[in-house]
């Protein structure tokens, strides 16, 4: 099984991700990340390096009536690297198979929002 | 693993909470039941409504004031809840009421859930006449979290629709730390002498993130 993600550590070691009903994520050792390595939906891998912080987490939508009612469907991953203040967002959009960039920082409402627990 | 959410509707006692008194709330089997809005559709229901009978039961425009839709039925594929019924009426529905429609999670969120309305499934439209008609702030879907407070006599509430117009489910206070119940109250008001009548089927969502 291809995992969602790997990590590499400064000290060399390596950590593993799920799949999407269970990225793994909260479960990321509290150690010093070199790099992630996230993969994509088109099979190829995005390199995040040099952060201080890392941050990941999934959007899911359940419809609550209509046609495709009570399935849950995820459809944008986030990764974040921070330095500093400063914030890079890479929204994967899982069904049109896009990532988008966006710069932001800490101040910014969009991040400010985001649970703590997910900064690796 | 995975965050996951059950929708639930009070149907016994708008006043209180699910965690204090679950039997009060039926859990929407999502890919099966459905939620009818209407006006004279019967509570318990023997049989599943036929076309006909919703018809008969539909709300109508008036010419002259705002109509809020009369009530809201969960029809309840499995028939049985309470006996062999198929309609529950949803209590407290768009009343100053707090515990109507819940919205149960179990784990931690990434960021705080919230409630949507869309035309259809794809989430990329609200051109529905019922949802504005293109004009997210003229949706005729208002909503009110209710997670923290009553919404109030004669609430507003806020026209949900698209991606602009949503309601924030745990009351601007962010994401979930731990496992916690939403609640919001939703109604349907219909302008007076609104010009177009319709049958549509738009979608309530309910977006959130995890970990």
């Amino acid at each position: 099984m291809n995992t969602l993600f790997t990590v590499i550590f400064e000290s060399g070691e390596s950590f593993s991700g799920g799949d999407l009903d269970n990225t793994k994520w909260l479960d990321i050792p509290e150690k010093k990340i070199r790099s992630l390595f996230y993969r994509l939906p088109t099979g190829d891998y995005l390199c995040l390096a040099s952060y201080d912080k890392y941050c990941q987490y999934l959007e899911a939508c359940v419809d609550l009536s209509g046609v495709e009612k009570g399935k849950t469907r995820i459809e944008f991953i986030y990764l974040l690297g921070r330095i500093d203040n400063l914030v890079r967002v890479y929204k994967i959009d899982l069904k049109k198979q896009i990532v988008s960039i966006t710069n932001t920082n800490m101040e910014d409402n969009f991040v400010k929002k985001i649970n703590s627990i997910g900064w690796k | 693993m995975a965050t996951t959410m059950d929708f639930l509707i009070n149907y016994i006692d708008a006043d209180v909470a699910f965690v204090t008194t679950p039997a009060d709330y039926i859990e929407v089997d999502l890919t099966n039941d459905y939620l009818i809005w209407s006006k004279t559709l019967a509570d318990l229901m023997t049989h599943k409504p036929t076309q006909s009978e919703l018809n008969a039961a539909a709300e109508i425009i008036d010419a002259l004031v705002d109509v809020t839709v009369t009530e809201c039925l969960l029809m309840d594929d499995s028939g049985d809840i309470g006996g062999s019924y198929y309609t529950h009426l949803v209590k407290g529905m768009g009343e100053n009421k707090r515990y109507v429609f819940a919205f149960s999670f179990d784990g931690a969120t990434a960021t705080e859930p919230q409630l949507e309305a869309w035309d259809n499934s794809d989430h990329d439209s609200s051109d529905n006449h019922v949802l504005g008609n293109g004009t997210p702030a003229n949706s005729m879907v208002k909503a009110v979290c209710t997670t923290d407070s009553l919404p109030g006599a004669s609430w507003v509430g806020t026209a949900i629709a698209g991606a602009s117009n949503v309601v924030l489910l745990n009351a601007g206070n962010g994401a979930l730390s731990v496992a916690k119940d939403l609640y919001s109250n939703i109604k349907i008001v219909i302008p007076a002498a609104y010009a177009d009548s319709a049958v549509e089927t738009f979608v309530l969502t309910c977006r959130y993130t995890y970990f």
